[in-house]
């Protein structure tokens, strides 16, 4: 279980979270919402142990994230940051090859860099220079790799996958593509996933918990249907928007 | 893209073509000698006392001197531009080489009056342990100034280089007037730097800190592979950064500085043979340091050679011939970095 009673984040003298409560359940898709600058990315970057100062204010497992070695950390979560810069020639396989700490026989990692690929449809991709591809195809590669790291277990312990942004160079099919795969993983292998998102469609498709957020704190917490209402996102997001149901049941946000 | 698919077998290759060249380097001087009269001269079988002395007590030394400078240059210049996240830093570029230099000279020139207790309580390793300190005080200072959350800016480092690079050569501009002429000779040679005084003395200054460097820097390699998508990245795969940063940062500092403190600042090295080793065998830095090793090895070599025979009788200095390949290699990365950009 990963969670956090009263958070308080303060980041060169500004207060940017402010009393966030929240649990994350296993086997649940919870997607962060909010308005730019709501502290969306700091949250989740708190919840991930990016941010020192919240390390003692997060729980994982009942133990403070500051209890825990990086090498621990990663063995129960893996975390998809909004860019990743490269500048060096690596080949698509040994980007997907980093994600294995403890180096493993040649066969099996010729194995596991083919299963991470395969899932997100860039087995084509192995033997490219990772700098010469598209920025929607290095998502898919870095997506692979978080997913690899993540699943790279068969036990039942279960573990978290932080994803910021993760499709925003991809186009319409390949977003859908993504959060399919993703809601497979998250039944066959015991994941719960954390993402920060902007599109409130695609939150109410795919995910099962919405956290919305504004000036550091959040105004709602609950299942899709809860929180996408329409005075609240019309409050939240200060433009006024119309919910309808899409024809296979949850709730669209269009423009008013 | 990639020259080789197989970078155990291309450094095993590397590794034996360094080998050829080193024994080819001891036959071409002043006096000719040719391979067989090296070999037996190495071997010791004594036939020709001439040559034994030539080979043994000049030549030998002076190639595992370049052997050494270059493979700790070359390997620290590889580290570093994996710590710094971008392909064009280069310990003497950088400045990290003129810190040591400077702490170098500090103590040859006040060994005798203010720093005495220092080199005496140092005694043999005052010398390279200085110009590790001097180079680590550098690292350190580039390191907070251009680096902020893991992200290392190009331009401000290699502008920082230009800072210190000019703070320290004032710095050892002032000590030139403080020593005695004797002094003096030794050094003009720290800031062009040069192996051609080199002694089985020196040799065992620098070979423990160098040797050691060069083993002990791969084990970073995994770590500095990850490093190179970001700070945050490396930590969240699970390698732990800050172990890593502090040992690439002493390492190179403790390379650099042994090879200063026995040969000046030769440039470059630490730029071009990582370059050469990549296009060979890609990024990976478990192929890369070593390789880097190997190559830097071969340049600095092939530059010496270069060096004692072009003028022959007179020498030049090897960080002359290095600048001439290093500056036009350097050039040439920032038209290509250019092109890349679209600038």
């Amino acid at each position: 279980m990963l969670s956090t009673h009263q958070l308080n984040i303060t980041l060169n003298k500004q207060s940017i979270l402010k009393h966030i409560s929240l649990t994350v359940e296993p086997r649940t898709i919870t997607a962060i919402l909010g308005p730019n600058g709501a502290g969306k990315s700091t949250l989740m970057k708190t919840l991930c142990g990016d941010i020192t100062a919240g390390l003692e204010q997060v729980e994982l497992e009942g133990l403070g994230l500051h209890t825990y070695s990086s090498l621990e950390l990663s063995n129960l979560r893996s975390v998809m940051p909004q860019s990743i810069q490269l500048d060096f020639p690596f080949l698509v396989s040994e980007v997907i090859e980093m994600s294995l700490v403890q180096p493993i026989q040649t066969d099996e990692k010729a194995i596991y860099i083919e299963r991470a690929l395969s899932l997100f449809n860039v087995s084509h991709l192995h033997d490219r220079n990772y700098l010469t591809l598209s920025g929607g195809e290095q998502q898919r590669v870095q997506l692979a790799r978080v997913v690899a790291q993540v699943t790279r277990n068969q036990d039942d312990q279960q573990r978290y996958l932080f994803l910021d942004e993760c499709t925003s160079s991809l186009d319409l099919a390949h977003q859908h593509q993504v959060f399919e795969v993703i809601q497979s993983i998250v039944q066959s292998h015991n994941i719960a996933v954390i993402m920060v998102l902007h599109d409130l469609n695609l939150a109410a498709q795919y995910a099962d918990r919405l956290v919305l957020m504004k000036q550091g704190r959040i105004v709602n917490n609950g299942s899709v249907n809860e929180v996408l209402q329409e005075n609240t996102i019309n409050r939240v997001y200060e433009y006024p928007v119309q919910i309808m149901p899409h024809p296979k049941g949850w709730p669209m946000v269009i423009p008013a | 893209m990639r020259l080789t698919q197989s970078p155990v077998k291309a450094l095993l290759i590397l590794l034996f073509v360094t080998m050829l060249l080193a024994i080819y380097s001891l036959s071409v001087g002043a006096i000719a000698l040719n391979t067989q009269a090296v070999v037996s001269a190495l071997l010791g079988w004594q036939n020709d006392l001439h040559a034994t002395l030539v080979v043994n007590e000049i030549r030998l030394p002076r190639l595992l001197l370049g052997v050494l400078v270059g493979a700790g240059l070359a390997v620290s210049g590889a580290a570093m531009q994996g710590l710094f996240r971008n392909p064009l830093a280069d310990p003497a570029l950088v400045g990290v080489s003129s810190g040591a230099a400077l702490a170098a000279v500090a103590v040859i020139v006040l060994g005798g009056s203010v720093l005495n207790d220092w080199v005496i309580f140092w005694g043999f390793f005052a010398l390279p342990f200085s110009a590790f300190l001097g180079g680590l005080l550098v690292t350190w200072i580039i390191y907070r100034v251009a680096t902020k959350e893991g992200r290392t800016d190009v331009s401000l480092m290699l502008l920082t280089g230009i800072a210190i690079n000019a703070i320290a050569g004032s710095a050892t501009g002032v000590l030139t007037y403080l020593a005695s002429d004797e002094e003096l000779r030794t050094l003009t040679f720290w800031s062009m730097g040069s192996i051609a005084s080199a002694s089985w003395h020196d040799l065992a200054i620098a070979s423990v800190p160098i040797v050691f460097a060069v083993v002990a820097l791969p084990y970073f390699a995994r770590p500095l592979n990850a490093f190179l998508m970001g700070e945050a990245v490396s930590t969240h795969m699970g390698f732990d950064v800050k172990k890593m940063k502090w040992g690439v940062i002493s390492l190179t500092a403790l390379a650099v500085g042994a090879a200063v403190s026995v040969s000046g600042i030769i440039g470059f090295v630490g730029l071009v043979a990582p370059h050469v080793v990549r296009l060979l065998l890609g990024p990976d830095h478990r192929w890369v340091l070593p390789g880097s090793a190997l190559v830097g090895a071969m340049l600095v070599v092939v530059s010496d050679m270069i060096a004692r025979t072009i003028l022959a009788p007179a020498e030049l200095s090897i960080g002359i011939i290095m600048s001439a390949i290093g500056g036009p290699f350097f050039l040439w990365l920032l038209i290509q970095r250019r092109a890349q950009s679209g600038f």
